[in-house]
């Protein structure tokens, strides 16, 4: 269980979130949605220490921010938007990389555990046909699956998602929230996603924060947070309409 | 189908090291027959008791031309070595061993002994000292303006300090009056007159330094992802970039200070690699290594006979080979 | 003018009286021909062209020399200027009646141009590369301070030492190869060729340089030296001991000869490197050196 309590962080002295308390629970898949600015990926990078905070973020009452670097990163995944990539390694070359804080000794080199953690993973997300490929030559959908298999091979209690889906045709959209939420519930991770479609968190989310710019955070289940008030009033747009008459444009 | 590509290629790029450490035995500002050459190979490798018929040529090959060779070896090694960290670190295909002032601080070092009038040892030591003087220094400012370190303040603070101590050197050249030829020739980089006791000592230098390195490989393979992503993944990116570019710094230093500045080589080294290898840094740190001592090596050996009896300053030549090479590589995909 | 009516005057005073009378007028006239010399303010910007002024008589008269000049013979408070970047302004504020320059000074354009257009006299010697080019300059440098007759006799006297010593060297069955070592900085051995003055005063001596065959000043290969295997090896430094050893130990040099026979000599003396009247105490170092049977 993640426990956040009165967690307040931000960049250059300002905050911008202010005394978060929230429980997230193992196996379960969250939505954070909210306008720009809100403050979506400001959460996910204190969570993962890589900014700091002030009050307490408890990963099974150890805080995370008094954890070292790379035992944090065994707890902790965190898969962006968009990696930077220049390299040629291949499929396999990228996702033994990610297996980092999971390897052993003085000198950090992989073990037949580790290779055999990395194999398992390509085979569960489909990569095993592109082990030896270069990613540089995948499409976005492949590469983003490459991404997330990094994400999971150091088996970490938490996955955070910054707007997984975002450069993704709808095909791809769609196979990486049902993957990702058929892992955490496999693994027993706590998933939390970043997400703008909010036709994809109606339907794939368990419970949803709605972060909004006065601490009047809401936490709630899907369905309530997004039929309820407060996000029309957040995003100052009939939400539930717009949805109503779309799907009647499709049926 | 390649099996075990990087095998051939490594097996390639080692014989024409081979190939090109023969030659620069063979030839030199003194023509040398082939027939000595393989006599005096002869007589030590094999430990016979000969007599040689021309003993200065023994002197030659053995005495002036084999240890020359073998310290330009390591002194490409290390120079591709660090050039391949700094650009690994600094994530910056243009990044040299000489990007954080290493060499300005050398020269300053040296410029000073010069007009001092100190010992061809103490220049060494003056410029080795120097050099790790300013890269603190460096360092330390880059750190206290960011705490994060960042490569761009790293970079900024090296450049500033590089402009700022590059004119001082240039009044430390004015001073120096008669000698100040000297501070030039020595800048340009030698392999002259270099010994046996040299190479050894480069030897340890660098076999520690790479072994160090070489258990590093996957934290800086983590490194091309970004320093963000790097974070991520677990990898404590400030301490490592300070024990990184400490012991490219050490490496840099310690070439500079023996042989005087030789350009291009830590710079070219790791592109080639990288074109031979990809991205890993289990093939790019041996890789570089050949790679840098063959074009070292080669270098030197043209620094040898274009003029002889003269003998040009190796720095001399490889700088010539940074222009044709860069344009050679970028403006031909431009051309696409 | 001047000249002529004390020319005149010395005719007829010899006409006219002994000997001792002739010495005392022509001492008066060559006195009084020094007072009213233009030439009371020199500066002077090389050590060799320094070292001849000082030998001409006119030390005393020096008001501004360049860092290396010797100034045990010219007034204490003599001003000392980097030549390389000369401050012109205080040179004009010392209003010399001469500015003696060598092209030592200039790289690409002299910096005494500037001074030049001002309506300064400048004087500039070239580089000795012969030994008639050092017997020139200390003529030339004669006329510039009014001492010609001076400088003549003294072109004399050094012409006399150094053929005398050309002579002497005619004893010499065997002339032996000498490598001339100007220095070892870091690895780039440097020597001479011909075309300079020291290759000359090489042969003169009864020598022959290794590099006679190359040009000017220039960067030697060790193993060009190796190969050539001179008989003699000389080098001149204040730090004569460290220098010798540092040859005689130097990695392939072992089988050359004049390591085998302890032929290394470090010159104690500098003034070989300057083309001045002392110029002959290097000259004869050299010799003692290289031929002590001869020349001792």
């Amino acid at each position: 269980m993640l426990k956040i309590e009165n967690m307040s962080c931000g960049y250059d002295n300002k905050k911008v979130i202010k005394n978060l308390s929230i429980e997230l629970e193992k196996g379960k898949l969250y939505g954070v949605i909210g306008i720009n600015g809100c403050g979506k990926s400001t959460l996910l990078n204190a969570i993962s220490s890589l900014i700091k905070y002030t009050g307490s973020i408890k990963l099974e009452n150890k805080e995370l921010k008094k954890l070292k670097i790379i035992d944090r990163a065994k707890e902790v995944s965190y898969l962006s938007q968009s990696i930077e990539n220049n390299v040629d390694f291949t499929v396999y070359e990228t996702v033994i990389l990610y297996r980092y804080p999971m390897m052993k000794g003085l000198i950090r080199t992989p073990s037949q555990e580790d290779r055999e953690t990395v194999e398992s993973t390509l085979k569960k997300l489909n990569l095993l046909e592109f082990r030896d490929r270069k990613i540089k030559e995948l499409s976005g959908g492949q590469k983003q699956r490459v991404f997330l298999a990094g994400a999971i091979v150091n088996e970490p209690k938490i996955l955070l998602l910054d707007e997984p889906t975002n450069h993704l045709d709808i095909k791809y959209q769609i196979q990486t929230i049902e993957l990702v939420k058929k892992i955490g519930k496999e693994k027993n991770i706590i998933v939390v996603a970043v997400l703008h479609d909010l036709n994809i968190v109606m339907k794939y989310v368990d419970k949803v924060l709605l972060l909004r710019k006065d601490e009047k955070y809401i936490f709630d289940d899907t369905d309530k947070v997004l039929k309820g008030f407060d996000i029309e009033d957040e995003y100052k747009f009939n939400i539930k309409r717009y949805m109503e008459d779309s799907y009647k444009i499709w049926v | 189908m390649f099996i075990n590509s990087s095998k051939l290629k490594f097996i390639i790029l080692i014989s024409v090291l081979i190939v090109v450490i023969f030659l620069g035995v063979a030839l030199g500002s003194v023509h040398i027959g082939l027939r000595d050459i393989i006599e005096i190979f002869k007589i030590k490798i094999f430990n016979l008791d000969m007599e040689i018929e021309t003993p200065k040529y023994m002197s030659i090959i053995w005495q002036l031309r084999f240890p020359r060779v073998l310290v330009g070896i390591l002194s490409g090694s290390a120079l591709a070595v660090s050039g391949l960290l700094f650009q690994t670190i600094l994530k910056n295909p243009i990044a040299s061993p000489y990007t954080l002032g290493v060499s300005t601080g050398a020269s300053i070092g040296v410029a000073i002994g010069v007009i001092l009038g100190v010992s061809n040892f103490m220049l060494s030591v003056l410029g080795f000292t120097v050099s790790i003087l300013v890269v603190g220094f460096i360092l330390l400012v880059a750190s206290l303006y960011d705490k994060s370190l960042s490569n761009v303040s790293i970079i900024l603070i090296g450049m500033v300090t590089s402009l700022t101590l590059n004119g001082f050197l240039t009044l430390l050249i004015l001073f120096a009056g008669e000698s100040s030829g000297q501070i030039i020739y020595w800048q340009m980089g030698s392999l002259s007159l270099k010994t046996y006791k040299n190479f050894v000592d480069l030897l340890v230098v660098l076999v520690i330094s790479v072994t160090y390195i070489s258990f590093k490989h996957v934290e800086l393979d983590i490194l091309s992802f970004g320093e963000y992503e790097a974070k991520k993944i677990g990898l404590d990116v400030g301490k490592l970039k300070i024990i990184i570019i400490g012991v490219a710094t050490l490496l840099t230093a310690v070439v500079v200070s023996l042989n005087g500045v030789i350009g291009f080589i830590g710079l070219v080294s790791p592109h080639i690699a990288r074109k031979i290898f990809g991205s890993r840094h289990k093939l790019l740190i041996p890789g570089s290594i050949i790679i840098g001592s063959i074009i070292l090596v080669s270098a030197d050996m043209v620094a040898r006979t274009v003029m002889q009896p003269s003998e040009l300053p190796v720095g001399a030549i490889t700088a010539l080979m940074g222009g044709p090479f860069f344009g050679y590589v970028y403006l031909r995909k431009g051309k696409k | 003018m001047k000249k002529v009516l004390v020319l005149f005057l010395l005719v007829f005073l010899v006409g006219c009286s002994n000997n001792t009378e002739v010495k005392e007028e022509v001492k008066e006239i060559v006195e009084t021909k020094e007072e009213v010399s233009s030439i009371n303010r020199i500066i002077s910007t090389a050590p060799s062209n320094t070292e001849v002024i000082v030998g001409l008589g006119l030390g005393d008269k020096i008001v501004a020399v360049d860092n290396f000049s010797d100034k045990s013979e010219i007034p204490h408070d003599v001003v000392l200027m980097d030549m390389m970047a000369p401050n012109m302004e205080l040179i004009m504020s010392l209003e010399p009646d001469v500015i003696i320059t060598s092209n030592l000074n200039s790289e690409g354009g002299s910096p005494f141009d500037q001074i030049i257009d001002l309506g300064y006299n400048v004087v500039n010697i070239e580089t000795a590369n012969s030994i008639e080019d050092i017997y020139s300059s200390i003529e030339a440098i004669g006329i510039a301070v009014e001492k010609e007759e001076e400088s003549k006799i003294m072109v004399k006297n050094l012409r006399e030492e150094i053929e005398e010593i050309r002579e002497k060297s005619k004893q010499i069955e065997e002339r032996k190869k000498v490598y001339f070592e100007l220095g070892n900085f870091s690895g780039s051995l440097y020597s001479l060729g011909n075309g300079t003055y020291i290759d000359e005063i090489i042969s003169v001596v009864g020598g022959e340089n290794i590099f006679h065959e190359q040009e000017s000043w220039i960067v030697v290969s060790g193993e060009s030296i190796v190969d050539k295997d001179p008989e003699i090896i000389v080098t001149s430094s204040s730090m004569a001991d460290s220098v010798a050893e540092e040859i005689k130990t130097r990695e392939g040099f072992s089988e050359v000869e004049a390591i085998k026979n302890d032929r290394v000599h470090v010159l104690k003396t500098s003034n070989l490197s300057r083309g001045s009247q002392k110029v002959i105490i290097g000259i004869r170092e050299l010799a003692e050196v290289m031929y002590p049977n001869v020349y001792k």
